[in-house]
């Protein structure tokens, strides 16, 4: 079963995907109660849960909105275009939230296996199982809208801007 | 205003999140609990506590202080009875339920408003009322089927001033919200709050 620490790395998953701390905790509750139910040996258990945690969530948020994945040819995004290129986006240090709250929760689902696992694009796309073209659309799509939400006031709290390379 | 990269300040901040000690304590007797497998394994299939978060009620609190005290227990009432959250213990015994919750400063009671109703009880879990840690009790009409929550707390004279106290021969006050009745009164030291249908 799950230590401390894995729930407190589960609790965090959820709270990436909900950006609510009660909403996140009774989403990672659910899952736990989900994963005791089915009784399974898996070899990674913690992976499994994160699995459990975001098709719940999804299946929860398909109530209110439908969440889906959009085609997106790569050939229509710029040569070198890859989720690295999150990286120059300066943000205000108390915007995180904000920021979050504004993203999709499959756009949400991208910036958790980039800020917090540390994956690149292919292992993004691996580990949510959809084409590499597809997230690097999203990351695309992503990073305009966060330049359009945030950029025009990026003296102003929440501002955003970009780092010279 | 200092800016950081986006990397960081997103990891950062989801990073300072953290399970409360109840919470976690919750989560880990729920694993524990599965790994005796009792045989009243399923019934006490236990979930953790969820206690509403300081920055909720102070959300909560300032959207609705204008309105009156029972009002407002009536709304916060009437909205987690119709999110209908998962039961932390499903038992028929307020015995059980005080039992399993520990963390509540009180005895969950029987009310003798409902003493020889038809109103069953299936079960419990924790919540809040105003921001005081609470129980939410479910009950079961055994006729009509209807699902309704109790609610006890605490009755803190201070905090809840002007609700109806049964010892004084004073009947419960009953709101509206959300399409619900709530009835509101004291009895025993605790706080009740009881849901039902307005076209019952």
């Amino acid at each position: 079963m799950f230590d401390k620490d894995d729930l407190q790395l589960l609790y965090r998953y959820a709270y990436s995907l909900t950006c609510d701390e009660h909403n996140g905790y009774d989403l990672l509750q659910a899952a736990l109660e989900k994963f005791i139910k089915l009784d399974v040996e898996v070899n990674q258990p913690v992976a499994y849960m994160k699995k459990i945690i975001y098709n719940r969530f999804i299946d929860d948020y398909r109530h209110q909105k439908i969440v889906q994945f959009e085609s997106f040819e790569e050939s229509d995004l710029p040569a070198d275009f890859d989720v690295q290129t999150l990286e120059d986006l300066l943000v205000n240090e108390n915007m995180a939230e904000k920021i979050l709250q504004f993203l999709e929760p499959d756009e949400r689902e991208i910036i958790y296996c980039w800020a917090i696992e540390g994956f690149s694009t292919s292992e993004i796309a691996i580990k949510l199982d959809k084409p590499k073209g597809t997230v690097l659309s999203k990351i695309y799509r992503m990073r305009k809208r966060l330049s359009k939400q945030f950029s025009k006031d990026s003296n102003m709290t929440g501002g955003l801007s970009y780092e010279k390379r | 205003m200092k800016k950081g990269n986006l990397k960081h300040i997103v990891r950062e901040h989801i990073e300072e999140k953290s399970l409360s000690d109840i919470q976690l304590n919750s989560l880990m007797a729920l694993q524990k609990k599965q790994n005796k497998k009792s045989i009243i394994q399923t019934r006490w299939l236990a979930v953790a506590a969820v206690l509403l978060l300081a920055v909720s009620n102070v959300f909560y609190f300032g959207s609705s202080s204008n309105l009156k005290l029972d009002q407002r227990i009536g709304s916060e009432v009437a909205k987690n009875h119709i999110n209908l959250k998962p039961l932390e213990i499903q038992t028929s015994s307020i015995r059980e339920i005080g039992q399993f919750l520990t963390e509540l400063d009180f005895v969950p009671v029987e009310s003798s408003l409902l003493k020889g109703s038809t109103k069953n009880l299936i079960g419990g879990r924790y919540c809040s009322i105003q921001g005081v840690t609470a129980a939410q009790l479910r009950l079961k009409d055994s006729k009509s089927g209807q699902i309704q929550s109790l609610y006890q707390t605490v009755y803190d004279e201070k905090k809840f001033p002007g609700l109806p106290l049964l010892k004084e021969n004073q009947k419960p006050v009953t709101v509206y919200s959300k399409g619900l009745a709530v009835d509101i009164w004291v009895e025993k030291g605790i706080l009740f709050a009881l849901t039902h249908d307005i076209n019952k």
